[in-house]
Order: C-alpha cells, then sequence, then structure tokens
C-alpha cells in the first residue's frame, strides 16, 4: 500500500539521497519535503503523512525540537532522526521521544534502518 | 618548524583526535561508497601567532574549506581542508556520476558543506564520547581559499590561541588526497579537553 513520508532536511544532498533511496524500494510511496522544523510542523498542520525522516542541525528550530512537538501532537506517525551528530546524547534523547537515531551518511543501510523502523521491526 | 612539543600534553590528546579522525574518514567512505585508504593521522599543536603555510604543512595551492563552530563542554571552530581538485573529484563521487566540471560546481557548495558535516560531526562525535561529554554544532560553511588566505583566516580570528592539526593522507581510487582537520582554540578550551582527558583516564 502506498505511503507517505516528509522528509526534513536543509540540506538538499542529503534530501536528495533520502529520496533515492526510498524511491528504489518503494516507487509507489509518495515523498514530500520540508528543509526546516517549522516547515515541517506547518506541513504537517496541513497533512499528516506516515512516516517522517527528520535531520538535527538546521536553521531556525532543532530537528529533535520539532520532532518533540509532532510525536506530542501526532504519535502515530513512525518519526527517525538522521544526523550526523550521534552522540550518546543525542541517541538518548531520540529514545526519549520514541524515535530512533540514525547516523549519516544517508546510504542503502541506513535507509533499510529507516524503512524497518517505519515497518516496526 | 613551529610546532609546539606535545609531549607535556596526554598521550590521550593525540590518540582521541586521532581516532576522531579516522570515524571521519571512515564516514567520506561511506558518503563515496568506495574504500579510503588512509595513513594515521599526524597530529600537532601550534600557537596562533606561529600559524602559517609551513606550520599548517598546507601542500596544495587551493583547498575546499569546510567551517563548523562547536559549543557546550568544548568551544572550537573545526575546518576541514581539502585540496580543491581533491574536493571537486569527492563531489563527483558523492553525487555517483559523472558530470563536467560547470555541474560539479554548481553543487561543490552544498555537497561540501553536507560532506564537511558529516566528517566533522563523526570526528567531533567520538571525541565528546570518549570523553562522556555533550557539544552542540553550527551550521557548516564551506569556502575556496588559498593556503594564504587559510592562514590569514586563522591570524584574524583573535578568539583563538591554539590550532591543533590532524593531518592525514588519503587514498581514494589510487589518488592521493591531502586532508586536513584544524581545530582552533582558546587556552581555556585547550585546558578544559586536559582536564576531561585527565578526568577519563583516571576514571577508566
Amino acid at each position: 500500500m502506498s505511503k507517505t513520508v516528509l522528509v526534513v532536511d536543509d540540506s538538499r544532498i542529503s534530501r536528495m539521497f533520502i529520496r533515492k533511496h526510498i524511491s528504489v524500494k518503494h516507487p509507489d510511496w509518495i515523498l514530500t519535503e520540508a528543509t526546516t522544523g517549522e516547515e515541517a510542523i506547518e506541513a504537517i498542520e496541513r497533512e499528516q503523512p506516515d512516516y517522517c525522516t527528520m535531520d538535527i542541525n538546521m536553521p531556525g528550530m532543532l530537528g529533535t525540537d520539532a520532532a518533540k512537538e509532532i510525536l506530542a501532537k501526532y504519535p502515530d506517525i513512525r518519526l527517525v532522526i538522521f544526523s550526523a551528530n550521534v552522540q550518546e546524547t543525542y541517541q538518548h534523547q531520540a529514545r526519549a521521544l520514541g524515535s530512533i537515531l540514525i547516523s549519516k551518511p544517508v546510504t542503502e543501510a541506513s535507509i533499510t534502518l529507516a524503512l524497518d523502523y517505519f515497518a516496526g521491526i | 618548524m613551529k610546532t609546539l612539543d606535545i609531549s607535556g600534553l596526554p598521550d590521550a590528546l593525540g590518540d582521541i583526535i586521532s581516532i576522531g579522525t579516522s570515524c571521519a574518514a571512515q564516514s567520506l567512505s561511506q558518503v563515496i561508497d568506495q574504500s579510503v585508504q588512509l595513513s594515521i593521522p599526524n597530529v600537532s599543536l601550534v600557537k596562533i601567532e606561529d600559524v602559517s603555510v609551513e606550520t599548517l604543512r598546507l601542500k596544495a595551492e587551493v583547498f575546499g574549506v569546510v567551517t563548523q563552530e562547536f559549543t557546550g563542554a568544548l568551544n572550537t571552530k573545526v575546518m576541514l581542508l581539502f585540496a580543491e581538485e581533491a574536493a571537486l573529484q569527492i563531489v563527483e563521487n558523492m553525487i555517483g556520476m559523472e558530470m563536467d566540471r560547470d555541474a560539479i560546481r554548481e553543487i561543490e557548495n552544498e555537497a561540501m558543506c553536507e560532506l564537511g558535516n558529516i566528517m566533522i560531526n563523526a570526528c567531533l562525535s567520538s571525541v565528546a564520547d570518549t570523553l562522556h561529554i555533550s557539544i552542540e554544532s553550527s551550521l557548516p560553511h564551506y569556502v575556496i581559499q588559498s593556503r594564504d588566505e587559510i592562514v590569514t583566516t586563522i591570524l584574524h580570528d583573535k578568539k583563538q590561541d591554539f590550532v591543533l592539526i590532524s593531518s592525514i593522507d588519503l587514498v581514494i581510487e589510487q589518488c592521493l588526497i591531502e586532508g586536513k582537520l584544524l581545530f582552533l582554540m582558546n587556552k581555556s578550551c585547550l585546558n578544559n579537553i586536559i582536564d576531561e582527558i585527565h578526568f577519563f583516564v583516571q576514571t577508566k
């Protein structure tokens, strides 16, 4: 069944890689993009996706803060945090939010982790 | 050459920076999906007033430079340097398709920012986790600079007292690439790192 994914990242390159790897495995999924946490919250207010990928370090609010707000309001959205900053502090923070932190770079292997998490595996 | 004697500093400093540098190189390998062979990082320390092309051991004329600032338990400005020709090659490998030079230059800024963000954070996350500290990073910034401009940029940064240099030679597709990670810091930051290392060694 077709799913919707919101990709939140200020880096066009990262968004491009996430889109490419997900589309290879799920060509029928609908992907939309946001470049900041604020934009992501606005987009989700309009329409809730099934899944979301969230960067941490972006202009404006931190991705972890945006994720906290989104998951508090829409706990059914499965959200993974993609970040180059993989310090244990941030991994604990992601788990506390009910999410997981996956280290960048975005690769086929890291997208598989995200897709497994989306699927509840 | 006016590099400082770091024998008075904890041995673990060089080790921790070397491990962080290796993590950065490993993340580069993942980005370009190719094996990256690297030399053992050479770590040295220079006073800011002694920074020069020679003390930084800059061989290429022009570099792609990604800069990111870190705050929290450590306040440091980190600069990742690649010889510019190598930076363009890395961008092409990163995108995974052959592109003409103009097309590569169009995306060079964004691609190098993302690559720098990944490599610098891989290094600093390793340092932070080893020392059980937490640090936050700014957004990455990319510029192309001649080696003289790099030296001038560092000399003009009045907030810093030292530069910790981690030099690595990377081999990608049989090409030797000159890479540097520079950690600009003031005395207080250097002392903090030394304190954290002493604490880490004592509590290990």
